[in-house]
């Protein structure tokens, strides 16, 4: 494993949510160190895969049957409880078709068995989802 | 909760929590070496020897028993060859959780593919289900595993590195004292050898690893995987380590082998736990045993 210091200067990339994070204490530093290569690759992992499958469906049954996934999954991603409270995403699952299968993230560290929960009121965590 | 990992967590539950891996202390970690003069102990040499080989009716997997930390033996007899399905097993090298969950995964998603098509699980997809879990993490999940079963197509033997990349081969070796149980197979292996032949040849290229290597150790475990489904477990198969009947065969002085009550005992006086509770009886209670 290596450790790597992104030199780079860092930029501010979003507007820092003040009242909710507070001051950052830490200033810049702690978002200049360059995120771990898992990580960084695992943020953009599930849309790529999901992108490549579209494409796959686009050339075998025409763009109208990817077009459709697509929607199909926009509207069932949204199919879920409020914050702070588990969703199966059942719908999700079956048309991604993650149901039937078993991967490091159904199976390490679930939020709902973090022990550190915080207890944050469900309409503050509900501001923060829909970005008020 | 305060400080640093106080805010860190308050500010992961606004961004919705995300389950699989935690890189929580990551920039913390990446951060330390340069603020103290302290230095991050270097990348550590895993130690293991895992070998296996085909025979006329099936597979036979062997693995030593031994567990480092770095340069201590955390464990001497631990456990190598992981279950995947009933006709497959696998032998793992490299992180210990690493090996072991990965493998752990495995056998579920083949669980759940026997379910769903109602059919034995093959060897070919184990190994296609382990390569790409393993590319997919670039070589950060650190697992070499030996893959060997018995399916409908006959009996297979495969080794995956840690990356991804897999061979199929009719012996194969892998961990620290690979190269120790290699050179072993590649003097006795034969074509189409008897059961007896292929125990015999394994459980020396693992003796190879235990005695020529110093990250593999104590004992020898191995399954045998037969065509006709029929699988054996020998857990501790050989134990050439076993110290046990050395210390017991040693005399040690008789000063030092004090017998139950050789101290008097000069009076005995007990408190209760608590004041106030000396006439309290409990009545039908059993005593807890282990």
């Amino acid at each position: 494993m290596s450790f790597e210091l992104d030199l780079a200067l860092p930029v501010l990339k979003e507007p820092v949510d003040q009242m909710r994070e507070g001051l950052k204490a830490g200033g810049f530093r702690s978002e200049a160190v360059a995120p771990h290569p898992v990580q960084a690759f695992q943020a953009t992992r599930k849309e790529a895969e999901f992108q490549a499958r579209l494409d796959t469906i686009a050339k075998l049954y025409g763009i109208a049957a990817a077009m459709r996934l697509k929607t199909e999954r926009d509207i069932l991603s949204r199919v879920c409880r409020a914050p702070g409270l588990p969703s199966s995403m059942v719908g999700l699952e079956t048309v991604l078709g993650t149901d039937e299968t078993i991967e490091f993230e159904d199976v390490l560290n679930d939020p709902q068995e973090r022990p550190d929960m915080p207890l944050i009121p469900v309409h503050e965590r509900m501001e923060a989802r829909l970005g008020l | 909760m305060h400080g640093e990992s106080g805010k860190q967590s308050l500010r992961g539950a606004l961004k919705e929590d995300v389950p699989g891996f935690n890189f929580d202390n990551y920039a913390r970690n990446a951060s330390l070496p340069t603020e103290t003069t302290m230095h991050l102990p270097s990348a550590m040499k895993t130690g293991t020897t895992i070998a296996g080989v085909t025979f006329k009716d099936g597979v036979v997997l062997g693995a030593d028993t031994r567990a480092t930390g770095g340069t201590e033996v955390a464990d001497k007899n631990c456990e190598k060859i992981h279950y995947l399905a009933p006709n497959i097993y696998c032998c793992g090298a490299g992180t210990a959780a690493d090996t072991e969950k990965t493998t752990e995964i495995i056998s579920s998603q083949l669980d759940l593919l026997r379910l769903s098509t109602g059919s034995p699980s093959r060897v070919v997809t184990a190994c296609t289900m382990l390569k790409r879990m393993l590319f997919r993490y670039q070589g950060h999940v650190s697992a070499a595993l030996v893959l060997g079963g018995v399916d409908s197509s006959g009996a297979h033997l495969y080794q995956i590195y840690p990356h991804g990349s897999t061979d199929k081969n009719p012996y194969v070796t892998m961990g620290s004292g690979s190269l120790a149980a290699m050179s072993v197979f590649e003097t006795g292996f034969k074509e189409d050898m008897t059961e007896a032949e292929a125990i015999e040849l394994v459980k020396e290229a693992i003796l190879a690893g235990i005695y020529n290597d110093l990250g593999s150790g104590s004992n020898v475990d191995l399954t045998i995987i037969r065509k006709n489904g029929e699988v054996t477990v020998l857990r501790g198969y050989l134990t050439p380590n076993d110290v046990e009947p050395l210390r017991t065969s040693y005399k040690r002085p008789a000063a030092l082998s004090v017998p139950a009550g050789a101290t008097a005992v000069l009076s005995t006086h007990m408190d209760p736990a608590r004041p106030g509770l000396e006439g309290l009886v409990i009545e039908d209670a059993t005593a807890m045993t282990f």
